[in-house]
């Protein structure tokens, strides 16, 4: 067996030169084919999720989330229940207090720069995705930032349950199983202290101790429950599935913006040549506005090539082939048993970048 | 279930309890009272008193012949059903590796065999990195 290590340092090959189908596991392919992408993940695809999604939820069907829920029927189901929540012009109404979060992060931006202090970028930026998914979820911000601690252990939480969810997930019916024990042996999961905030903040909310200022999200999810649209569980696992899913991925891509920014100097120039042209001709307020960013080409291609060359997710989006079989990148798959992932986004990747996975949750020196 | 005279239920003086290789009761009793002597059962009891006797002796007239499995031979049965199982999955691997239609895809050696290949690279960190890797080594 080579060790990742062996593997990385001796095959640095020509990137282009990538082969399309390789085996990860019995009955299981990864497929680096642009085709492959629109069959497996496109609109009204038959490939249902594979069992490794399984493991990133509720072991027990009738907590199934967005996330989790393997059956192409019931996940649409679902998310037609709660999709106007996410559409473009709902999460827009939160611009002004997503605003006084990045007004937040610039100033501790700036007071990095003049103490010349050195940070981590990766917890700053989940610290600050934190803090806006408080703002919109539950009304407040969870306050990250400016306590560089993650009092409620939530990140660290959310850790956890991603390092478990990534290797139990690769063993079938395991996560089941393990619920099973969970529950008949009362252990603390990661997920635990998740469910707690969830559900301290949906009491405080329903017993009328705490008013929100605005439609955010546990408003408008207690709405759809008196109007009998959506049940209890459906509130949980969609504040759940903001909180759990919503900041590392916002978390990784702005981090390796950051981090292609500092790799690639003058990209970095051009972007605030764009920015300061922006200002000079007063299109940019401060804090910057969406319909401005988006109006600034360059801005958009530069995010676009940060997440294409790290996108968030690290594994295979792994996905079962139908009944039938089906053909995907030019070669026929038998149904059932196999799960395939596209990994077009990230195996197109021409340049490797130091690897740092090692982790520590904000201010664990001072957690007990 | 067999009974002792004594009343004391045979079965429940359960093999794992006893010395090893010790004589079962059963058969204590058994010889104390002569090699045929009859071992009441609770279930034909009302048999007593009608000049039946139900012998201890025929394997298959009851299930005494539990009685007489000691730990050498539970052992002995288990680590068959370990192997036999072992073997089993073993062949059905095997079956399923060189029956698959898709076998002339490429990778790595062991991660035709099981799933553990992946497992500890993802253990490891950094799988999208391997990820490519495995593209540019094993691609068609």
């Amino acid at each position: 067996m080579v060790s990742n290590h062996r593997l990385l340092s001796k095959h640095n090959f020509d990137p282009h030169m990538l082969g399309s189908i390789v085996r990860l596991a019995p009955g299981r392919y990864s497929l680096n084919e642009p085709t492959a992408s629109r069959t497996l993940y496109g609109h009204g695809t038959k490939f249902e999720k594979s069992s490794f999604y399984f493991a990133f939820g509720s072991p027990f069907p009738e907590g199934s989330d967005l996330f989790n829920e393997r059956s192409v029927a019931i996940h649409s189901g679902k998310r037609r229940r709660v999709a106007q929540l996410y559409s473009m012009s709902a999460l827009l109404s939160y611009e002004q207090y997503v605003d006084r979060q990045n007004a937040v992060l610039c100033e501790k931006l700036r007071s990095i720069s003049t103490s010349r202090s050195q940070i981590h970028v990766y917890k700053l930026m989940q610290a600050y995705a934190f803090d806006v998914i408080g703002e919109i979820t539950v009304g407040e911000s969870f306050g990250f930032m400016q306590k560089d601690y993650d009092d409620l252990g939530i990140l660290h939480a959310i850790h956890d349950g991603s390092v478990y969810g990534a290797r139990v997930g690769l063993l079938g019916n395991l996560h089941f199983y393990a619920g099973l024990l969970v529950r008949r042996l009362k252990i603390a999961i990661p997920f635990t202290a998740v469910l707690a905030f969830i559900n301290k903040n949906i009491e405080l909310r329903r017993t009328g101790q705490q008013t929100s200022d605005r439609a955010d999200f546990l408003s408008k999810l207690l709405q759809l429950k008196q109007a009998e649209k959506i049940e209890d569980v459906d509130v949980i696992t969609t504040l759940g599935a903001n909180i759990a899913a919503g900041s590392d991925t916002t978390a990784i891509s702005l981090s390796s913006i950051i981090r292609y920014l500092q790799l690639n100097p003058e990209c970095l120039t051009r972007l605030r040549a764009e920015m300061d042209d922006r200002l000079v001709q007063s299109k940019l307020s401060n804090p910057v506005k969406y319909q401005e960013a988006i109006e600034m080409p360059y801005l958009q291609a530069v995010i676009k090539e940060a997440i294409r060359l790290h996108p968030a997710t690290g594994q295979p989006l792994s996905r079962v082939v139908p009944a039938g079989g089906a053909t995907v990148a030019g070669r026929y798959f038998p149904a059932g048993v196999n799960s395939l992932s596209s990994t077009n986004s990230f195996a197109k990747r021409a340049d490797t970048r130091p690897v740092c996975c090692r982790y520590q949750s904000m201010g664990t020196a001072s957690q007990p | 279930m067999v009974v002792r005279d004594d009343g004391v239920p045979v079965s429940s003086v359960s093999f794992l309890t006893r010395p090893f290789n010790a004589p079962h009761p059963a058969l204590q009793q058994s010889h104390r009272n002569g090699p045929h002597d009859p071992v009441k059962c609770p279930g034909v009891s009302n048999l007593e008193g009608s000049g039946q006797r139900i012998y201890s002796d025929s394997l298959f007239s009851n299930f005494e012949f539990l009685c007489f499995a000691s730990w050498s031979v539970m052992a002995l049965s288990l680590s068959v059903l370990v192997l036999a199982l072992g073997f089993g999955y073993l062949l059905y691997t095997l079956y399923s590796v060189l029956f698959d239609p898709l076998k002339d895809v490429p990778g790595p050696f062991f991660a035709r065999f099981t799933r553990f290949w992946e497992l500890l690279r993802v253990h490891e960190c950094a799988f999208e990195e391997v990820n490519i890797a495995l593209h540019k080594r094993y691609g068609e």
